[in-house]
């Protein structure tokens, strides 16, 4: 089924904590097309973060089946592996190395996977020219705005070259106009990548501007609708 | 950026625990060669002595405290020579005694007519003649005695004439002196005793020959050993001893530095919990980051492992020149080196293991959510 299969598949996934005290995603069955931009919302709590972090494999189901590419992923390695390969994922708290450049940062991505040194910087330069970077190379985090340090976190999930890409909430805690900017960048990326984006948002434009939107509620999909030309770049 | 950039920037993230790590490392490792020196070269000493005299065999009593105190009968020397497969016997009387006025050193006196005082190589002066009362220093002894050719020394607190500087190889010979069999006698009050005979054997290659010869002279008379050179150090009970001891106190010196160099990394993972996260986020594989782990603690270890041979090779060498002057040899200083670097690298991997297998099985989604 691979390459005609949705990019991922969720069967009856469940994710409970503290022995099942505490629920964070309850039984949701969903797909995500090729190319297609989903946006996940809902209050806080209601389970979007540990959703993101079940399709990326960070976190392992208590329940159901997280398939990909049109096969169940058997172990952690298997998800290691996708991340690395298959996978890109913004992090909602930038999570970037505080010890290494935007650059490097972005190498550190694909060591062990391209080699020599060179090439590594070489793909972290046209990564950070993609994202209008290209003269921070050589900056540390602590020395790059919030709006720049997304989108350094932009540049090191496209270094592998994914099809899949995962957001999680990737114009919090940036002004308007750096968030917009996010927005635009990431909304590009399914046209000129044929990247599949799944955002988890609480951001109302980006939002809207989402061509599917998952309202999660208490870790159950209470809505799943999809609107046509929703996205502007 | 390279593995090894990415290892030293995590490594100068925190640049006073990292020194302090490898101060420690050093500090174990420097100690750990001294101490494994010290015994190695209490070990070697006697027998590339005996070797560079050409000696196949010594005999001197058994199971000895220390070596001087073998005492065996000089007239012992005619039923060894009886003895088939044996070509020379040189009787050696040996003592360690105060020489000059601030060292100590080790006094052999032989006999005139052995093979070893008529091929003693000189590098001047003259074989001490019968009745002279004179002495032969070693070139290392003369060197630290400020001592040559015509100068009067004090060994055993007897003023003795140096009459020849000896040119030997090995480092025991070039720190010794040597006399006349009976001079020496008489300045211990031993006479007619000696500490060990050298024994050279008709068929040296003959190991057949050499077993014969050994069990011929052990049946000669109760409580004596029949050594090879390499053996003899293991005759020496307080030789063990020190060894031992020696052994006991590197090891625990090492264990230290292991437990540091732990200590350091567990911090180290532990503060870059969230870090690791998100390089296992990134695709890194468990190998991967128990690679990184251990690699920083292999460079820590390396790095203070140089630092330690430098150390212990200065040490080892101001402590043998103390003990015995010559110093230490090059080739054993370079066997030690090379040790102590192998030895920091399996401390290096002995105390990063385990936080970088904890690094490793981090689950990443709880990694990430870590403060």
């Amino acid at each position: 089924m691979a390459g005609t299969a949705p990019i991922l598949a969720l069967d009856g996934v469940s994710r409970s904590f503290d022995d099942g005290r505490i629920v964070g995603v309850d039984n949701v069955t969903l797909d995500i097309g090729r190319s297609e931009v989903a946006a996940v919302y809902g209050p806080s709590g209601s389970g979007k973060s540990t959703l993101l972090n079940l399709m990326a494999g960070l976190d392992v189901p208590t329940r159901g089946t997280v398939a990909y590419d049109g096969r169940i992923v058997p172990s952690a390695a298997g998800w290691t592996r996708l991340r690395g390969e298959r996978i890109g994922i913004v992090f909602q708290d930038f999570n970037l190395l505080p010890t290494l450049t935007a650059s490097e940062n972005i190498e550190v991505a694909i060591f062990g996977r391209v080699s020599p040194a060179a090439e590594r910087r070489r793909r972290a330069a046209a990564r950070l020219a993609e994202v209008g970077l290209a003269h921070c190379a050589a900056r540390l985090p602590r020395e790059l705005s919030g709006g720049e340090r997304r989108r350094v976190g932009i540049a090191r999930a496209l270094v592998n070259d994914p099809e899949l890409l995962l957001a999680d909430e990737p114009t919090a805690n940036l002004d308007s106009a750096s968030g917009a900017a996010v927005a635009n960048l990431l909304l590009r990326l399914p046209e000129t990548r044929r990247v599949s984006l799944v955002v988890v948002t609480h951001d109302a434009s980006l939002l809207a501007r989402c061509a599917r939107r998952i309202r999660l509620i208490d870790g159950r999909v209470a809505e799943d609708m999809r609107t046509e030309g929703a996205i502007a770049a | 950026m390279t593995w090894l950039g990415f290892m030293l920037r995590n490594l100068l993230r925190r640049p006073g625990r990292s020194l302090f790590t490898l101060i420690g490392v050093a500090l174990a490792v420097g100690s750990f060669l001294v101490l494994a020196g010290l015994s190695r070269g209490l070990s070697t000493v006697a027998g590339a002595s005996l070797d560079e005299r050409s000696a196949h065999l010594v005999v001197m009593q058994r199971g000895l405290v220390e070596f001087f105190s073998s005492r065996l009968p000089e007239s012992f020397e005619a039923e060894l020579r009886a003895v088939p497969g044996v070509a020379r016997v040189a009787p050696e009387l040996g003592a360690f005694l105060p020489a000059g006025e601030d060292h100590h050193a080790l006094v052999g006196g032989w006999r005139t007519d052995s093979p070893f005082w008529r091929e003693m190589p000189l590098l001047r002066g003259r074989l001490p003649a019968p009745g002279e009362g004179a002495v032969v220093l070693g070139e290392s002894l003369a060197e630290a005695l400020q001592a040559d050719v015509g100068s009067t020394v004090k060994i055993g607190f007897a003023p003795l004439r140096v009459v020849a500087i000896s040119g030997f190889n090995s480092m025991l010979n070039r720190g010794m002196a040597l006399m006349m069999l009976e001079d020496l006698q008489a300045l211990l009050a031993r006479p007619g005793e000696v500490t060990l005979f050298q024994i050279r054997l008709t068929r040296p290659g003959d190991a057949a020959q050499t077993e014969a010869v050994r069990k011929a002279i052990a049946a000669l008379r109760p409580g004596i050993a029949v050594v090879t050179t390499d053996e003899v150090a293991r005759e020496n009970r307080t030789l063990r001893i020190v060894s031992g001891v020696s052994r006991a106190i590197a090891l625990i010196a090492l264990a230290i530095a292991a437990l540091s160099v732990l200590n350091t990394l567990a911090m180290a993972v532990e503060e870059r919990v969230r870090e690791i996260g998100i390089l296992a986020a990134l695709g890194w594989t468990r190998r991967q980051i128990l690679a990184l782990i251990l690699g920083e603690g292999l460079i820590l270890a390396a790095t203070g492992g140089l630092g330690g041979a430098l150390l212990g090779g200065f040490g080892l060498s101001a402590l043998s020149r103390v003990i015995v002057p010559g110093g230490l040899e090059a080739s054993t200083a370079l066997v030690l080196g090379a040790l102590g670097l192998a030895v920091a690298v399996a401390i290096g991997a002995a105390g990063a293991f385990y936080p970088a297998f904890r690094a490793a099985r981090l689950r990443p989604a709880a990694a990430l959510r870590h403060d």
